[in-house]
């Protein structure tokens, strides 16, 4: 069994990175129209190829873990859930009262992906302390 | 839940590493068993008591109940 999870989590988050650079770059190319009409739709959906190795590549590693892995990881995705809960219900209520600007969710998504790989890291540190 | 577990491992002269390897679990899983913070799931604590060839009586004790609780 490999018990090697730092391994398989810089893994991830190359993956992760992948991901964000093939969304980048798609961007960048649909908005200087340098990607063809009839590709526009697997160009679009390119970033999500990385992301599809990622979630496999997530659960083998899940399956590699331990039961207090296993824990620790299901507290982290509990407070992932929260956190990104609470961002996502407390901007779209300031948003809706004109607080802050309402941007549109093209714009929002990216972002939301970040919180949520960011709140999911932080979740991990923390419940690791609670069992160090 | 209390546990002999870090008695039982010294007395065999096993390092948390090697005691994690035997019973295939992380170093921090035998770390947080043996500190308490972490109680073993039923298997992982037969596996235990199988691997010190004691009774899992012997080695894991619940907590006392707080004063008054019964």
């Amino acid at each position: 069994m490999d018990r090697s999870p730092n391994r398989h989590s810089w893994q991830l988050i190359r993956l992760a990175l992948v991901s964000a650079g093939l969304a980048l770059l798609v961007s960048v190319l649909e908005r200087r129209g340098l990607v063809p009409s009839g590709l526009r739709a697997p160009a679009a959906l390119m970033p999500v190829v990385p992301l599809i190795v990622f979630f496999v590549r997530l659960r083998e590693l899940l399956d590699s873990m331990d039961e207090l892995q296993h824990r620790i990881h299901l507290e982290a995705m509990l407070l992932q859930f929260s956190w990104t809960g609470i961002l996502v219900m407390g901007y779209g209520m300031l948003a809706k009262s004109g607080v802050t600007p309402d941007y549109p969710v093209t714009v929002l998504f990216p972002w939301l992906w970040i919180a949520m790989f960011g709140f999911w890291g932080a979740g991990i540190a923390l419940v690791r302390r609670k069992y160090r | 839940m209390t546990n002999r577990l870090r008695v039982l491992r010294a007395e065999r002269g096993w390092s948390q590493g090697d005691l994690a390897e035997r019973l295939g679990v992380s170093r921090q899983t035998v770390n947080a068993i043996e500190t308490e913070k972490y109680d073993p799931s039923l298997p992982l604590a037969f596996a235990i008591a199988r691997l010190f060839g004691q009774p899992i009586e012997a080695i894991f004790e619940p907590a006392a109940a707080p004063a008054g609780s019964e």
